[in-house]
């Protein structure tokens, strides 16, 4: 929340109080200028707090230097009291011993102590037609006892000013200012800046109030008559022709008029501070810019315009020093500060001559002048434009060339710059002069400024508590350009908040001039470019008026703070569109910091929203799709017929086989003939039957399963037959399997065997596999005692059937590896009966002779029954049969084998092309 | 308990297998072991055959598809277990079991396997493409030719056809006994596993 | 004595590689049955489908038994996997004692899979004591238990192709295995991807049974390949005419 400063005690009020709630007093005073309204007289020196750092040492070195002053003071003290500038701090001295002000400096309040013995003049009757120097005149003819010392302790260039106006009048004017500044200084003990701000300028605009409340001290003024003087050597009171400095807000808004002719000089420093001046002054701010005090326009530029004081110039001009320090009327404090304080015409520019070479770059002659002493200093031709150059904006406001370069004071803080032009930047033609308090008269401005206008004359490092605009880091070059002869806001009445709307730039001048320290390069040199792009618009109105201020280069975060429309790049700057660096470490390189201000739109690249996925994941990511749609979607019930294609292809088959066979077999077919040939192997086994003996013991194995019954018995029966129509041997039995038994009691009845050889042995079962056998033939008594034999060798043969390879292999290799150690088993033939599945794999056995011999499937088993006589005849009655089906199965392997693939073949181009 | 097991089971293998080296020395622990795996190996198949009724039984009782089946086999195993017990397995009851159910159930199996590799003979083409399956198909049927009795004898006569049964028998043969040479040696390291103790199927493995 | 010393050569191959392997996983070739295989079983335990383990009939007094061992290691770690399973597998077996066994092996797998309180006797199941028999009761499996897949391993004979045709007719995959010759020629003829010889013995190392079945393997080709050179040596002393 905004705080109002009260002008009578001092303290912070939120603004929208209307009186002060300490002390009743109206924060708002009826003076606040509104639109429409006229303005009034401020009183400055409530502003006498709120001054800045530099200005307190201003004062101080002028406090030091007024003793200097005296001798040019009195030799000044000859001159015309029109020729006199205008005491301008006599309202400052009037309020120097006013209050408990522990900031009033020293300087200003021994300035001019008489100036507080003046009464409380009306603002109008001080603002109309009274010249501001005039008053310093007509005071300075006046007794002021207290204006000696401080006369002592002013300044050289302020004793020029004292010789070119009357002094008396202008030095009591001026001491009554002082006084009335000092004297509301004590008033005035916040340091805010915006209340000070408010303060020191509204102590400006009304100087008839501070009046009131001048101290009674009296300040030694000698140094602003002297400054006056100087300003009006040059004219600056004189002319008021550009008058665009502070001084010309200054003037009482009884004359609200910022007429080039208005007499009243001195109007510009009644609304020095006067924050409330209506807008409706912006009307009048083209005429009112030129009221501004040249001197100030032109603080910190070079007082290229010095302007002759006119005679009654100096009388008008003083008036705002009689307001200064006036804190009996209300100061306005304007709600709004941005209101801008109409610059009423500062006529007596060349009186104010000395204030326009405040600060800026000091010519040769004018800082050569400026030491030399007051003697220099004419008091007719101060210059006061280098007050106008205070706050001096990059470009003037106004087009109007006005002869007052205060209005840089209206630009402090708060007026519209464009955007393009940097804080820094300064048109070429701009030529700021080194802010110094030149003299009033253009002939003292050149002459050489005192020290402390020296000092103000360097390049600040920091602005102004008040100082609302970054203009005043202005650089160096604004020290060289014209001031801008458009009226200038006062920089105190905007707040430091303010839009940047309204910057009011400064030169670099301006504010070297209003600091005292020595302001970096960097901070005070202009950037080229933006120097080049604000010299631009600039460049017009710096041409019209050498007191214009000077365009002062926004800096890089004040432009930042723009609209962003104006600054808003689309396209990014290359690194070579982009300006080089020209100080610092990164000089001379392009591109290094990126130009954008900060808060630009400037817009990221966007980023795709689609979601980078490879072809492979697309796939993949569909697939699931799928596979989660038919989640949910039903799954038609894939009904396949009750018969099949291969159902069908089965029951064919069988149902062929089965015809076939079953017609052999019923017709008892034996049209296919039998070879006599009998195989080798098969040959073994006939000659091992016929060397057993008579009544042998034979040992027959019976390792198949019921499932190869039939052709077992079909393959097995001519050997039994033969083994027992040949030997009759007592046959065993055994089994390796569960239904070894069985089977056997079927094989000798199947083939009728037990007809011939009705005593046989069935030893069953045989368990433990190979580990059986091997045990069995060891001792076959002692695994099986039923056996009814001692050793194995007791068996004159050894007969296995067996449909499997394995049991047939076990006995094989068991008997093998007992016949080596027992070499009776030698002799020992092992017969083999086996299945056509078993008989390839117990080849091996025969050709190595393990096996003695070996019938193998029906084949073999017909051959050997077409010997023995056909007997019992099984394999006979199977072999047509067999050779039936045989014949029909290859027919359907090599038929259907061929259709199998032709269809696969078919079927896989088909899958190939979908 | 774990380690009691493996370690039995371990030594018993050893030594049946170190008694068939050295048969004097470990003979008859030898035959003294096998007979007990012989008797255990016995017990087993009555405990295999509980299982199997139980399963059956089982399936019966949650109605599952085929229970029905499930307890007509545990009956006729009843029955013939009963039989078997009461009349013995060499009574002719029995052998009627043997020759009436036993033997042509398993009989008709073979008969439909026959059919079955018929089938698969036929399809096998249409299954895979390939060289090998080409062979497979072409040496079967010249195998069946060879062996297949016509009206007019052998097709290359008794020579020939020995010939070629021999010739064919010659790949086959070495085929088959690779074969057997490789399964040998898988058996031979699943055995020796077991004797180290690397595989357990004894149970806590 | 060449028997013992075969048996000492293959021990201390078989311990070496197995220190060996355990350091150092072999590379094993690409069997497309056994890819099939964990496919299966994966898929089985996904949809809640059976699978049907066949370990054959093999007896552990005959030299069948290896066949029936290796079986029952491939069991073993299906069982692990397959145990949390809605439906867990059925394993048929040919073979009493191989039936005990394989119940054994079941209830180890859900116990180190931490389900075994899943465990059902039931699931290891005596089919029948032939191998008829053993086709029957294992038909009525396929047919009745909802299979995705059937596994053969271990003794089969030519009675395998009733079950071969069986899992056909079920649309259900087929992994079989077996070291009879005959079973070999059925499977050739009727199923996708044969496993011929001793592959059977691979499955061990192929489902991750351990180190000591991947030693296995390689000493089985270091046995291979001597006994192939001394085949050859002695083919060639007895061209020569030496007593051998």
């Amino acid at each position: 929340m905004a705080e109002i400063r009260c002008p009578n005690c001092g303290r912070n009020n939120p603004d929208l109080l209307d009186v002060c709630q300490f002390c009743q007093t109206p924060l708002k005073p009826e003076s606040v200028l509104r639109i429409g309204e006229k303005p009034i007289k401020k009183n400055t020196g409530e502003l006498e707090s709120v001054l800045p750092d530099w200005l307190k040492d201003v004062r101080q070195q002028a406090k030091d230097a007024a003793e200097e002053q005296e001798a040019a003071q009195a030799a000044a003290g000859s001159r015309s009291q029109k020729n006199e500038p205008p005491d301008l701090l006599a309202g400052l001295a009037s309020q120097a011993g006013s209050g408990e002000d522990e900031d009033v400096p020293d300087w200003l309040a021994n300035i001019n102590p008489t100036a507080k013995a003046k009464p409380a003049t009306p603002p109008a009757s001080a603002d109309t037609g009274s010249d501001f120097f005039a008053q310093f005149n007509e005071k300075e003819s006046g007794p002021e006892p207290g204006s000696q010392p401080p006369q002592e302790d002013a300044p050289s260039w302020m004793d020029s000013s004292r010789d070119q106006s009357p002094a008396p009048e202008q030095k009591d004017e001026l001491s009554e200012w002082f006084t009335q500044a000092s004297g509301r200084a004590d008033e005035i003990v916040e340091s805010d800046n915006e209340q000070s701000d408010v303060g020191w300028r509204s102590s400006f605009d009304s100087p008839a109030a501070p009046a009131q409340n001048l101290p009674a001290e009296e300040e030694d003024l000698s140094w602003l008559h002297n400054l006056e003087a100087a300003s009006k050597q040059t004219g600056d009171l004189q002319s008021p022709q550009k008058e665009t400095g502070w001084t010309a807000e200054f003037e009482t808004p009884a004359t609200p008029s910022p007429s080039p002719s208005s007499q009243d000089d001195l109007s510009w420093l009644d609304r020095l501070g006067g924050m409330d001046e209506p807008s409706q002054s912006a009307a009048e701010q083209s005429s009112a810019a030129q009221d501004d005090p040249g001197w100030l326009n032109q603080f910190g530029g070079t007082p290229d315009v010095p302007k002759a004081s006119q005679p009654s110039v100096p009388q008008e001009d003083l008036s705002w020093l009689n307001n200064l320090g006036a804190g009996s009327e209300p100061q306005p404090v304007d709600a709004a500060p941005n209101q801008p304080i109409s610059a009423q015409p500062f006529a007596a520019d060349a009186d104010l001559d000395w204030l326009n070479n405040l600060g800026g770059t000091p010519d040769a002659s004018q800082m050569a002048k400026l030491p030399s002493g007051p003697e220099e200093i004419k008091p007719s031709e101060e210059d006061l434009s280098w007050l106008n150059n205070l706050g001096k904006p990059a470009e003037p406001l106004t087009p109007a060339a006005s002869p007052e370069d205060l209005s840089w004071l209206n630009d402090l803080g708060g007026e519209p710059e464009p955007l393009s032009t940097p804080p820094f930047a300064q048109s070429e033609d701009e030529k700021v002069s080194p802010r110094h308090t030149a003299p009033l008269s253009q002939k003292a401005a050149e002459e050489s400024e005192p020290d402390w206008l020296k000092s103000a004359a360097q390049a600040p490092s920091m602005p102004a508590p008040g100082d609302l605009s970054m203009d005043w880091f202005s650089g160096k070059a604004d020290r060289e350009k014209t001031p801008p002869s458009t009226p200038q806001k006062n920089p105190f009445e905007s707040d430091i908040f303010s839009t940047p709307e309204e910057p009011a730039p400064l030169s670099n001048q301006d504010v070297d001039s209003l600091f005292s320290v020595e302001m970096p390069d960097w901070l005070s040199r202009p950037e080229p470019g933006t120097a080049e792009s604000v010299s631009q618009p600039t460049g017009s109105s710096s041409a019209e008026g050498d007191e214009s201020l000077a365009p002062v280069d926004l800096p890089s975060w004040v432009q930042a703070m723009r609209p962003v429309e104006a600054v808003i790049t689309e396209t990014t700057p290359s690194v070579s569109d982009q300006p080089a660096e020209t100080e610092g470490p990164l000089a001379g390189l392009h591109g290094v910091i990126p130009i954008a201000p900060a808060g630009s739109a400037k817009r990221p690249k966007p980023v795709s929203l689609m979601l980078q996925a490879s072809d492979e994941q697309q796939a993949s990511a569909k697939l699931l799709e799928q596979i989660l749609g038919s989640e949910t979607s039903p799954r038609a019930l894939i009904t396949s017929s009750v018969v099949t294609s291969q159902q069908w292809l089965r029951w064919v088959l069988t149902g062929l086989l089965l015809l076939v066979l079953s017609a052999g077999i019923l017709l008892r077919s034996q049209n296919m003939p039998v070879s006599a040939s009998l195989p080798n192997t098969v040959g073994g086994v006939s000659n091992a039957v016929l060397s057993i003996p008579a009544n042998a013991k034979i040992l027959v194995v019976v390792d198949y399963e019921p499932s190869l019954a039939g052709e077992m018995e079909a393959v097995g029966g001519p050997l039994l037959d033969q083994i027992v129509m040949l030997s009759q041997p007592n046959l065993s039995f055994v089994s390796t399997s569960p239904n070894g038994a069985a089977l056997a009691e079927r094989l000798m009845a199947n083939t009728k065997i037990n007809q011939i050889a009705p005593i046989y042995l069935n030893l069953g079962y045989l368990p433990g596999g190979s580990a059986a056998v091997l045990g069995f033939i060891e001792s076959p008594g002692q695994i099986l005692p039923s056996a009814g034999v001692g050793s194995f060798s007791e068996y004159s043969a050894l007969v296995v059937l067996t449909d499997h390879a394995e049991s047939g292999r076990a006995w094989v290799e068991q008997l093998q590896n007992r016949k080596i150690a027992d070499p009776v088993l030698i002799n020992q033939p092992l017969l083999m009966v086996a299945s056509a599945q078993a008989g390839p794999l117990l080849q091996p056995y025969v050709a190595s002779g393990q096996i003695t011999g070996m019938i193998n499937g029906l084949a073999d088993a017909a051959r050997y029954e077409f010997v023995n006589n056909s007997r019992p005849g099984i394999a006979r009655s199977y072999w047509d049969t067999f050779g039936i089906g045989l014949m029909t199965s290859v027919a359907l392997i090599i038929v259907g084998g061929l259709w199998s693939l032709f269809t696969g073949v078919r079927a896989r181009a088909n899958a190939e092309q979908g | 308990m774990r380690v009691v097991t493996a370690a039995f089971a371990i030594a018993a293998g050893v030594i049946v297998l170190l008694g068939y080296f050295f048969p004097d020395q470990l003979g008859p622990l030898r035959v003294m072991l096998l007979d007990w795996a012989v008797i255990i190996a016995g017990m087993a198949v009555l405990v295999g055959i509980y299982n199997l009724a139980a399963v059956q039984m089982e399936k019966f009782r949650a109605g599952q598809k085929g229970g029905t089946y499930g307890i007509l086999l545990v009956i006729a195993l009843l029955i013939t277990f009963g039989f078997g017990v009461v009349l013995g397995p060499e009574n002719q009851y029995m052998q009627l079991t043997m020759n009436a159910v036993i033997v042509p159930v398993e009989a008709s199996l073979m008969a439909i396997l026959a059919v079955t590799l018929l089938y698969a003979s036929i399809r096998l083409l249409r299954r895979r493409v390939d060289v090998m399956s080409v062979v497979f198909l072409v040496v079967a049927v010249i195998f069946l030719i060879l062996v297949m009795p016509t009206p007019f004898g052998p097709i290359l006569g008794d020579g020939a056809t020995q010939v070629a049964m021999n010739f064919l028998g010659m790949f086959s043969g070495g085929g088959a006994r690779g074969l057997l040479i490789g399964i040998a040696l898988g058996t031979l390291l699943t055995g020796l596993r077991v004797l180290f103790g690397a595989d357990r199927p004894y149970g806590g493995n | 004595m060449l028997a013992l010393g075969l048996l000492i050569l293959a021990s201390i191959l078989l311990l070496g590689l197995t220190f060996w392997r355990r350091r150092a996983p072999a590379s094993l070739r690409l069997i497309e049955a056994y890819e099939r295989l964990n496919r299966s079983v994966g898929l089985a335990v996904e949809n809640g489908t059976r699978l049907h383990i066949s370990l054959g009939r093999g007896n552990f007094l005959t030299s069948r038994g290896g066949s029936a061992l290796a079986g029952l290691a491939m069991l073993r770690r299906l069982a692990e996997r397959t145990s949390v399973s809605d439906r867990p597998p059925v394993v048929t077996s040919g073979d009493a004692s191989l039936a005990i066994l394989s119940q054994d092996t079941l209830q180890a797998g859900y116990r180190a899979a931490g389900a075994e309180d899943q465990y059902r006797f039931s699931t290891g199941r005596l089919a029948g004591l032939t191998p008829f028999s053993y086709a029957s009761g294992a038909l009525a499996t396929i047919h009745d238990e909802n299979i995705s897949a059937n596994i053969m391993m271990g003794d089969l004979g030519a009675e395998s192709a009733l079950l071969v045709e069986a899992s056909d007719r079920e649309d259900t995959s087929l992994i079989a295995a077996s070291d009879d010759l005959s079973a070999q020629a059925v499977f050739f003829a009727a199923s996708q991807e044969p496993l011929i010889g001793e592959e059977l013995f691979a499955a061990g190392a192929y489902v991750g049974a351990g180190a000591s079945h991947e030693a296995s393997l390689h000493v089985q080709d270091i046995l291979r390949w001597l006994i192939i050179l001394a085949m050859l040596v002695g083919s060639l002393l007895k061209i020569v005419g030496a007593p051998i």
